[in-house]
This record gives structure tokens, C-alpha cells and sequence, in this order.
């Protein structure tokens, strides 16, 4: 009896694959983040798109986001696809509307839950002289908490394994690592010499193109390689003060676990969801 | 000694693993540069003869130096250097420790396009909205509960909704605006499952012409269907029954039934919605017709100064103490007429029957050492009945729009109400019967019209609007019968246009308004001999103002000035007298309001002037019975001047990392009158009248709220705290009293998740108020009153919500039923198709309510009879 009570437990533990956005958050107004004002920091020759926790990986309406790598002369950067579309509608919208004041939060945003924010999705990561530098865009109502840190890059500590598998077309090798309280699993095409790979990921001998945590809470995964020159773009500094990783860390956890609860002082819901961060510490 | 010898054995194992192992070791070390000997960016790795897997790799420093180890027995070793300028160059080397340089040629990776995604990111759409996806779980019955769990959004009983603490603008259904203000029907009825998504347009500019121009903070929403519940009529049905569980029922019948029907149609260019309401339950049927939002313009208010001695309203649910029998007709309807215009009609039928049972005791001040002690006990009876329609043409166009509202409101009602007279002057169980007519008839009609003219707009609003009431007081007591009569009038029309500039950080804002306001008053009283019994007079008001609005905004800064002038000409023409009176004023009323926000914290502070002529209280020179003990007469030869200056700051506080959340408040206002009214008593009776005398009333406020969330159980505290001081003069049988009155209140609740399926909340508050004359602070009494509130909310499955409360509430003076002591049952389940609700109220049994409060140095205590213990079950289904 008690073998199938644990085994009962363990059936409704076992965590949902390709899970969707953490908290229900609000995305940020584009005004309050400095869109409009946003700077060409670099050009780009290659991009690399993943899908990030697709259910079915070749339909783009099912993905959480679609992430795109940059790689530049001087920096890399790993931001959303997504909103990258949606933000260039909203410039053109803003050009073609010089006077509204009247604004919209986001125009043809596709993906799964579309309108709701992760930083998963929002923050940008640049990748410059071995350091990393978070853009951590905050949602709505706490634009003001905005801010970026910077740590050393890759910080991730790999072992390579004698596996292989082909992922979008180029053959790849796996790797393990430990990161911050996750085992991971990653794939790399040593045939890409790039030391790179979305999100935070990176330090392996070829471009990771498809990278996810034992658990399957979160899985990047290559979709597409293109070459051609794009400009590099980067919010201004003035709405990203400096902070602490633990810091903003702690704030996105905080948002994650309780957007509901912290409005419960002006509008008395007591809402809270369940957060598994990608990091845990 | 068997340690050492252990040790040994270790360090003799431990040497032979370290020099197999350093036999299979293979170091590799070189230099990665260009053709011109300058050092590149690249990574070295080591793969076996034969085989495609990486061994091992490395970085090359900033010099080019690199230095790789490789660890295995093939007899040959393929090292490449990789890097992003050159993509990778390979060389076969023996494996063994060696040197090896590459020398690379700058031509950049080579990369062949791939994609496993066939369609590009999907192009263009240009749908400004704040498109939310679906919230809904299948517990949801309408869309009002699917509302209530989006961030920000909170919905009332009503059916109102706000967003971020804003009440909505607009609730468009489809994006048409069917139901107007009255939108509480759509939101407590339109089934969840039938609305595909919800739309929160924030900064909506409703009027087409202006979009893009002029600026608008309102937020509307706008309900998208799902195509599956267009064009078919959807029946939806509520029923149900209960009984008092108590031996007396004072208050209600003993049998209990409530019920609705509504039917609803939605189509692209026509829109019906249907409902029938009833019960006896104590539930406000007419809550979900209530209007939202006002419609702006004027609205005619007759003067009426009478009205009958009833049991008012404790501060309690309703559902406690109200005795009804409700019914509620709603039809509303929208044609679409063209792609931009719309024709729609609501009307909205209500009939009532109210009982009502109370008590009241008055301790009146009279003077220093004689106070008036009044028990009136109650019994009322009331019966409304009312008719509301409302004609709406609209055309919403990209060059213009006109909105023309027709409003036609009658109400037809009555209210008796016996009381027992018990005092200390005299009366000992006097009977008094009051008999009040009071019907009500206007026709409002609002015009807004708004055309662009290139980049500008110029708008034109204007409403005018007719009132009527002739409504009658009849009142009998053991020896006489007092009849008294008003036939009041109103006429008011209104007329703005506007213009806007805005300049960088810079908003100007010009509006001219005319308006004019006549009321006419025919009154007669009969029933005593008073010499001055009837009137008959207009008074009018016609204004011109001049309203300008200037902000200046920058990221930290606010700052607004609001400098309205007005033109004021105000006529008393009173036709029993045949005189007649005008008089003109200029009135400058500015305001100015200045907000500095940093982060986490928000400052503000702002001050106010404002000046008023003329008072609707002293025209009138015949007397006039305002309730059954109370005559008035107050005509004046001088105009009443009223002047009102404020000054306020303010505070906020929000730290989201560590919950933290406070808001503080501190308020002084000043008010000069150059009029007093006095008050004389004669036994019972009190007339009231308006004497030349300068007299200033001063008020300091203070309030302040915190609250701070914790991670542990998902709790989250709250408490408040305000005190208020006032000071003013009182004209009590020709003599002057300063009065003065201190309150203060504070509390505070919690909220806790110790599970996910259990939430208790707990809230309380204390108050003390007390009222003096300076000296005499001992003889006035300290009323203290206090309430407590405990509530649980348990879902112990998805299917299955619990609700219980309980709740004290005290005053310390009362001579009995000092506590209140409520408790309430709820249990709701999701049975199919249908919905169970199940609700035992007042499990306590309660029969009574009291209260006390201060006016000015009078205190008042009420007693009101309550519904007894009773269970109701209601059963909802989706017919259709």
C-alpha cells in the first residue's frame, strides 16, 4: 500500500515538460523602458534562433519565446525574436503616430502567452570582453526597478561526453555541467567555432544549439542559422542603473511568486503561482 | 600503527595511479596568429584519429599562447584551432608533447542557412490593444469571475470594474456599447465560455477623430466572443428557495425565493440583451442596472426641502437587515447602423415593496446643562416603482463624431412610516403616522459632437435636461393632522467647447462652459396657524466660466495649475412677495497640485481656494415643514458667502522587494460662512433659522496606511490609522457654542495561504470619537465603537468552494446589544452544466444592530431589527 502511495506521489510530482510562463506578469509599457531611444551598439553577421519550451518545435505560435543570438564584431547579444518584431512595429507605429498619447503594449507579439512577461523572454544579454551584462527589463508596474548587472562569462564548468545527435542540420556533441543548483544538458556543433549559445549558456569548443536542465523545465532549442548584417540594439543606460545579481535576482523571483499578491494593497487579490526558476540560487 | 600502515598503502596506490596516469598525458602547446603575427581569438581542441568527438579543449589567452592536455592512447591526434574570424583549421599531428603553431587566415565561419521553422515571423497587424489570452478555468461561470483573476483588474458586486484602482471608461462588447454605463449586466452574466478573449485597451481614446491627437488615460475593455456564440440567442436561468430558520421573523418573509432569467444575442450588427430578476431574499436585484460611470453634463435637481422620519441605513450588508420583495425588468438593445454608427436603447424597469424596522435615540444639546432626549421607534413601509429609458445614437467616424443621449426617467413612490414619540419633555408614547408622496418624473438629453480640423480638434458638449417633483408630507399625530405640499421645478442646460496645446513637457487645456440652472418652488403648508405658510419663487443661476489647465511633466516631476474664472449671475424672484433680488460675482478658484516620484518613494502636496455665493437654504420666507418636527424659514436679505481653503501633502512609499507599501496623508482645511443657522426647540420642535454672523470652521486630518507582505505562508499584513480634529460654532437657543470634535480610528488585518486550498483573512478597527464645547469636555461622552472580522476560504477541490465568516461588532453605549455577532456559511459547487450555491446567513440569529455616532454635539443612537437565521439554495444553468 505504501509502495503505490509513493508511487502515487511520485506520478503527480513529476514536472510538466515544455511548461509555460512562470506567474501571470504583465509585459512592461515599451515608454516606460526606454524603447524608443535604444541605440546601434554593433553589427551583426550571424543569428541563431531558438525556440524556447516548443510543443511542437516547427510551429512558432507554440513556443514561450523565440530567442535570437547575435554575434557582432565586438559583442554577442541573446534577446527575444519576438519582441524584437513587436518593438520595430511599435517604432513604425510611433513614427506614423507622432502625437498619440495613446500607446499599445505590444503589436503582433506571436508565442504562446503572448502580452505576459518572463524574463526569460525580456532581459538582453550581451557578451563583451569575457563578462556578462544582464538588461533586466521588469514588467508592468515596476518599470522603474529596471537595472543590469555584470559577471564573468561562461561561468559554466562543462564535461564533455562522447554522444552525438544531429540538431538543425549540424551534427553536435553533448556536454554536462552543474550551474547554479541545475544539471544541465547541452548539445554543441563543433563544426560552428562559435564559444556561444542562448541565454547565459556558452564555453563549449562550437555553438550550443540545443541546451535544457535535467528536469525539462526549460529547453532552448535551435531552430534556425542565417547569416547577414543587422544592427545590434541596446536599451539606454539611463533606465538600467547598476545593481547586484542578487539584487535583481531576487526582485525577478519576488515578481514571479507574488505580482498578485503585491497588488493585493491596492486592489485586495491574493493571488500567488508556483515559480521554478531556471536558476535556484 | 595501523594508521601508518594505511597511509602507506594509500600513498604507495596513490603514486603508481599518478604515474600511470601521467604517462598517458600528452601536452600540447603552441600559438594561434594571423598572417601579420598578431595574436587571435580562438579555441584549441583534440580530437583522436578516426573519430569525430572532441577530447578536450582550451582557450588561447590575449597573446595567442595556448596550452591544451589530451589524455589517451591513439596513436595520432587531430588538434584544431576554431575562432570566429577564421572558422577552423586542423592539423594531424603524433600524440605526443609538443609544440604546434597556426598561423590563420581572417575569412570568416563558414555556415550553411538552415532553418527548421517554415513560416517567417507572421508580418504587420496594427491591433492596438492589450490583447490578454484566456484566464478562464472551468470553474468560471461568467466573464466577470474570468476578469477577476488578470492582474490589476478588480470586479464589484455590481458588476463595475477597475483596472489598477481606475474604473474602466467603456465595456464594449464586440466593439460595440450596447449596454453603456449600466455594463454591470454583461460582466455578471455573459457566460465565460462564450468570450474568446479579453481586450484591456489602455490609454483609450473612444472618439475616432481624436485617436492619435489627444491624449486619454482611460482604460476599456472589450469582450471578443468566440464565433460559436455570435448570432444564436444564449439562455442562461437562476432559481431558488429558502426559509428562515427561527421561530419569530421580524424582518422578511419566512419563505425566501430569488430568481433570474436572461437571454442574450450577439450578433455583428445587432445586439439584445434580456433580463427578469426577483426575489425576497434581501439581494439588490437593481445592483447589476446600476450606472458605472457618470454621463458628465447636468443633471436637474429639483429642490426639495422636506422628507420623512424612517429607520436609515446601518453600515452592514444589506442582505442583513433589508426587507424586500424586488422585481427587475432590463431590455436593452443595439442596432448597428453603418460601420460607424449606432443606434441602441436600454430600459430598465424596477418595482419594490420595503419594509424597514428601528429604533432611534437623539440626545440633543440644548444648552449647558439641558440636553433633549428624544426615542422614536419606527416602523416604515415603502414602495418604489421606476421607469428608465435611454435613446443612444452614436457616429464614431475618422472625420467626426456626434453622440446624442435621450434619457427619460419616472419614478412613482411612497413611504409610511409610524413612530412612537418618547422624550423628556413631555411626549410618552405619541403616535405619529407620516404619509410621504413622492413622485419624479425628468427627461435629460446629452449632444457631444468632436470634428478634426487637420491635427486639431474642436468639440462641442452640451446637455439640457427638465425635472419635475410634486410630492406631498402628510402627518398625523393623536391631535392634529399637518399637510404640507412642494411642486419643484428644474430647468438646466449646459454648453462646453475646448481646446488643447500641447508643447514638449508643456499640456494647456481651455475650456468655456455656459451653464443655467432655474428652480422653481410652489410650496403651501396647512394644518397650523402660521402666517407665513406657502412660497413661491425661481431661483436662477446662469454662469460662464473660463476653466484653464496647465501641467508641465518631466520623468520626476508633476506639477498641475488649474485656474478656472467664473461669471456668476444668480436671481430670486419670489411671486407671493413680488420681489426680486439678482446679484453678480466674479470667482477665481485656482488650484495647484505638485508631485515629485523617485523609485521607490512619491511626494505630492497641493492647495486650493474656492469661493461660493448663494445658498438653496435661505430663500425661502414662508415656512416650510422640512420633517414632522422640524419648520423652517430662512430667508436672508444678504447672500450666503461661503469660501473653502486646503492644503494637503502626501506621501507613498513602494518597495516591491520587500513588500513594503505605505501611504501618508496630512490634510488642513478652513471654511468661512458669513451666515449661522440657529436652532431653537420648543419641547420636540425644532426651527431652524439663518442669522448674519461670521463663522469659521477649521478641520486637520491625518491618515496613514502600511502594508508588508511576507514569503512565509504567502501572508500579508495591513494596518491604518486616522485622526481628525475639527472646530466650529454652533447657534443653539441664541447662544454661541464653539464645538469641537476629535475622532480617531485604527486597525489593521492579515491575510494567509498556509496551503494552497485555505485563506484566512482577519480584519478589525477601533474607533473613538468625542464632541465637546471648551470647558465642558466632561460632560460629553467618549463613543467608542470596534469590529472584527474572520474569514476562511477553502477550496477543498477544484469543484468545491467553502466560505465561512464570523464578526463582532460593539459600541460601548447602548443600553443592551452592545455586541453584534454575525456568522455566515457558502458553499458553492460545480455540478455539470449546473451551479450549486448554498448559503447559510446570520447563523447567530442577530435579531438587532446598533450604532452610535456624533453630529456636531448631539449624540444619536440606532437601533435596527435584522433578518433572522435563514438558508437559501440556488441552482444556475446555461438553458441555451
Amino acid at each position: 500500500m505504501r509502495k503505490i502511495i509513493i508511487l502515487l506521489l511520485l506520478a503527480l510530482s513529476i514536472p510538466s515538460f515544455a511548461q509555460n510562463k512562470q506567474g501571470e506578469v504583465y509585459e512592461p509599457l515599451f515608454t516606460k523602458i526606454g524603447l524608443l531611444e535604444k541605440v546601434v551598439v554593433d553589427n551583426t553577421s550571424i543569428r541563431i534562433f531558438y525556440a524556447l519550451n516548443a510543443i511542437n518545435i516547427k510551429d512558432q505560435e507554440s513556443y514561450i519565446d523565440l530567442g535570437m543570438l547575435q554575434i557582432g564584431n565586438k559583442m554577442s547579444k541573446y534577446s527575444s525574436a519576438f519582441l524584437a518584431h513587436s518593438d520595430s512595429l511599435l517604432i513604425d507605429w510611433r513614427k506614423t503616430h507622432p502625437k498619440a498619447q495613446a500607446l499599445p503594449s505590444h503589436l503582433d507579439l506571436s508565442g504562446r502567452e503572448g502580452g505576459l512577461w518572463s524574463e526569460y523572454q525580456y532581459s538582453d544579454f550581451f557578451v563583451e570582453d569575457g563578462k556578462l551584462t544582464e538588461w533586466a527589463v521588469m514588467p508592468r508596474f515596476f518599470e522603474k526597478d529596471c537595472a543590469r548587472y555584470t559577471e564573468p562569462y561562461p561561468l559554466m564548468k562543462w564535461t564533455i561526453q562522447k554522444e552525438s545527435a544531429v540538431i538543425c542540420g549540424y551534427k553536435c556533441q553533448k556536454a554536462t555541467c552543474h550551474f547554479r543548483g541545475r544539471d544541465f544538458e547541452a548539445w554543441f556543433a563543433p563544426s560552428i567555432p562559435i564559444k556561444k549559445g542562448p541565454w547565459k549558456f556558452g564555453g563549449l569548443p562550437g555553438l550550443i544549439l540545443k541546451v535544457y536542465d535535467k528536469d525539462h523545465l526549460y529547453t532552448f532549442e535551435c531552430v534556425r542559422v542565417e547569416k547577414g548584417r543587422y544592427p545590434m540594439v541596446q536599451y539606454p543606460k539611463k533606465y538600467f542603473p547598476v545593481q547586484t545579481r542578487d539584487k535583481i535576482y531576487k526582485t525577478q523571483v519576488k515578481i514571479n511568486e507574488s505580482y498578485g499578491e503585491i497588488f493585493a494593497f491596492s486592489t485586495n487579490r491574493k493571488d500567488f503561482y508556483e515559480y521554478d526558476p531556471l536558476e535556484l540560487e | 600503527m595501523k594508521t601508518i600502515i594505511l597511509t602507506a598503502v594509500f600513498m604507495a596506490v596513490g603514486s603508481l595511479f599518478v604515474s600511470t596516469h601521467l604517462s598517458a598525458q600528452t601536452r600540447i602547446t603552441g600559438m594561434v596568429k594571423d598572417q601579420e603575427g598578431k595574436p587571435v581569438e580562438a579555441f584549441i581542441s583534440v580530437m583522436e584519429k578516426g573519430s569525430d568527438m572532441i577530447s578536450a579543449f582550451a582557450d588561447a589567452d590575449s597573446k595567442g599562447h595556448y596550452e591544451i592536455e589530451y589524455e589517451g592512447k591513439a596513436d595520432s591526434i587531430v588538434v584544431s584551432a576554431g575562432g570566429m574570424s577564421f572558422g577552423n583549421v586542423t592539423k594531424m599531428v603524433a600524440n605526443r608533447s609538443q609544440t604546434l603553431d597556426f598561423i590563420v587566415a581572417e575569412e570568416g565561419i563558414e555556415l550553411k542557412n538552415v532553418s527548421v521553422v517554415a513560416d517567417k515571423i507572421r508580418q504587420s497587424g496594427d491591433t492596438i490593444s492589450y490583447l490578454v489570452s484566456s484566464y478562464s478555468d472551468q470553474n468560471d461561470r461568467t466573464i466577470g469571475e474570468v476578469l477577476k483573476k488578470m492582474p490589476g483588474i478588480e470586479v464589484s458586486n455590481s458588476g463595475g470594474i477597475t483596472y489598477n484602482g481606475k474604473s474602466i471608461s467603456k465595456l464594449y462588447i464586440e466593439n460595440m456599447d450596447m449596454l453603456q454605463s449600466r455594463y454591470g449586466l454583461a460582466t455578471n452574466n455573459i457566460n465565460a465560455n462564450d468570450v474568446a478573449s479579453v481586450q484591456v485597451l489602455e490609454n483609450h481614446q473612444s472618439i475616432k477623430t481624436l485617436q492619435g491627437k489627444v491624449f486619454s488615460d482611460d482604460v476599456a475593455i472589450n469582450l471578443k466572443l468566440k464565433e460559436s456564440a455570435k448570432g444564436t440567442y444564449a439562455i442562461n436561468a437562476m432559481a431558488g428557495a429558502g426559509t428562515a430558520l427561527s421561530s419569530r421573523v421580524n424582518v422578511g418573509d419566512r419563505g425566501l425565493w430569488t430568481g433570474e432569467l436572461i437571454g442574450m444575442y450577439f450578433a455583428k450588427t445587432r445586439q439584445n440583451m434580456m433580463l427578469y430578476g426577483t426575489n425576497n431574499s434581501g439581494d439588490d436585484v437593481a445592483e447589476q442596472t446600476k450606472s458605472q460611470y457618470g454621463e458628465g453634463g447636468s443633471v436637474a435637481r429639483p429642490l426639495m426641502p422636506m422628507n420623512i422620519v424612517m429607520p436609515s441605513t446601518p453600515d452592514i450588508p444589506q442582505k442583513r437587515y433589508w426587507d424586500n420583495r424586488s422585481h427587475l425588468l432590463s431590455l436593452n438593445h443595439l442596432e448597428k447602423m453603418g460601420k460607424d454608427t449606432e443606434l441602441s436603447l436600454n430600459i430598465n424597469y424596477i418595482h419594490d415593496d420595503i419594509g424597514s424596522v428601528g429604533e432611534s435615540e437623539s440626545d440633543i444639546f440644548v444648552s449647558q446643562d439641558q440636553r433633549l432626549k428624544l426615542r422614536q421607534t419606527m416602523t416604515a413601509k415603502s414602495r418604489r416603482n421606476s421607469l428608465d429609458a435611454q435613446l443612444n445614437y452614436m457616429k464614431n467616424s475618422e472625420g467626426i463624431y456626434i453622440s446624442d443621449k435621450l434619457a427619460y426617467q419616472k419614478k412613482w413612490d411612497k413611504d409610511l412610516s409610524d413612530i412612537s414619540l418618547t422624550s423628556n419633555v413631555g411626549n410618552n408614547g405619541s403616535h405619529i403616522g407620516q404619509m410621504f408622496e413622492r413622485p419624479e418624473f425628468s427627461v435629460t438629453n446629452r449632444l457631444h459632437i468632436v470634428n478634426s480640423i487637420g491635427e486639431h480638434a474642436w468639440s462641442v458638449n452640451s446637455s439640457a435636461a427638465y425635472a419635475q417633483k410634486p410630492n406631498t408630507l402628510d402627518v398625523e399625530n393623536d391631535t392634529a393632522r399637518y399637510v404640507q405640499d412642494i411642486m419643484s421645478r428644474c430647468i438646466t442646460a449646459n454648453v462646453s467647447t475646448g481646446y488643447s496645446i500641447h508643447y514638449d513637457k508643456f499640456t494647456l487645456d481651455y475650456n468655456i462652459v455656459g451653464y443655467m440652472d432655474m428652480k422653481n418652488i410652489e410650496s403651501d403648508f396647512q394644518g397650523m396657524m402660521l402666517n407665513d405658510n406657502v412660497n413661491d419663487l425661481w431661483y436662477n443661476i446662469y454662469e460662464l466660466s473660463v476653466y484653464q489647465h496647465y501641467t508641465y511633466k518631466t520623468d520626476r516631476w508633476f506639477t498641475s495649475l488649474d485656474l478656472p474664472i467664473r461669471l456668476e449671475s444668480r436671481t430670486l424672484d419670489d411671486k407671493i412677495l413680488g420681489d426680486s433680488d439678482s446679484y453678480t460675482h466674479l470667482f477665481l478658484s485656482p488650484r495647484f497640485d505638485l508631485y515629485y516620484e523617485r523609485r521607490n518613494l512619491t511626494l505630492g502636496a497641493g492647495t486650493s481656494y474656492y469661493k461660493n455665493v448663494g445658498d438653496y437654504g435661505s430663500i425661502y420666507k414662508g415656512y416650510i415643514m422640512t420633517d414632522y418636527r422640524t419648520f423652517q424659514r430662512s430667508y436672508m436679505d444678504k447672500q450666503a458667502e461661503q469660501e473653502t481653503m486646503e492644503a494637503h501633502v502626501k506621501m507613498t512609499y513602494r518597495n516591491v522587494l520587500q513588500s513594503l507599501f505605505a501611504n501618508a496623508n496630512a490634510s488642513i482645511s478652513r471654511r468661512n460662512n458669513n451666515l449661522m443657522y440657529g436652532y431653537r426647540y420648543e419641547g420636540v420642535t425644532v426651527s431652524c433659522e439663518a442669522i448674519e454672523q461670521n463663522t469659521a470652521s477649521d478641520v486637520l486630518s491625518l491618515t496613514g496606511d502600511i502594508s508588508k507582505g511576507m514569503d512565509f505562508w504567502h501572508t500579508t499584513f495591513k494596518a491604518f490609522a486616522n485622526y481628525r480634529y475639527g472646530t466650529s460654532e454652533q447657534l443653539i437657543q441664541g447662544e454661541l457654542f464653539d464645538a469641537r470634535n476629535r475622532s480617531c480610528s485604527f486597525g489593521g488585518g492579515f491575510t494567509i495561504t498556509p496551503v494552497k486550498w485555505l485563506n484566512v483573512v482577519y480584519s478589525g478597527g477601533n474607533s473613538i470619537s468625542r464632541s465637546f464645547t471648551s470647558g465642558h469636555s466632561e460632560s460629553f461622552v467618549n463613543v467608542r465603537s470596534s469590529s472584527n472580522k474572520i474569514a476562511m476560504n477553502i477550496y477543498p477541490t477544484s469543484l468545491l468552494t467553502l466560505t465561512a465568516s464570523v464578526e463582532d461588532n460593539y459600541n460601548n453605549l447602548t443600553e443592551s446589544d452592545r455586541h453584534s455577532w454575525f456568522s455566515d456559511v457558502k458553499m458553492k459547487y460545480k455540478w455539470g452544466r449546473a451551479d450549486l450555491e448554498l448559503e447559510l446567513n446570520n447563523l447567530f440569529n442577530q435579531t438587532v444592530y446598533s450604532r452610535v455616532t456624533y453630529d456636531d454635539l448631539d449624540v444619536h443612537s440606532s437601533i435596527w431589527q435584522l433578518r433572522p437565521r435563514n438558508i437559501l439554495m440556488k441552482v444556475r444553468l446555461k438553458l441555451k
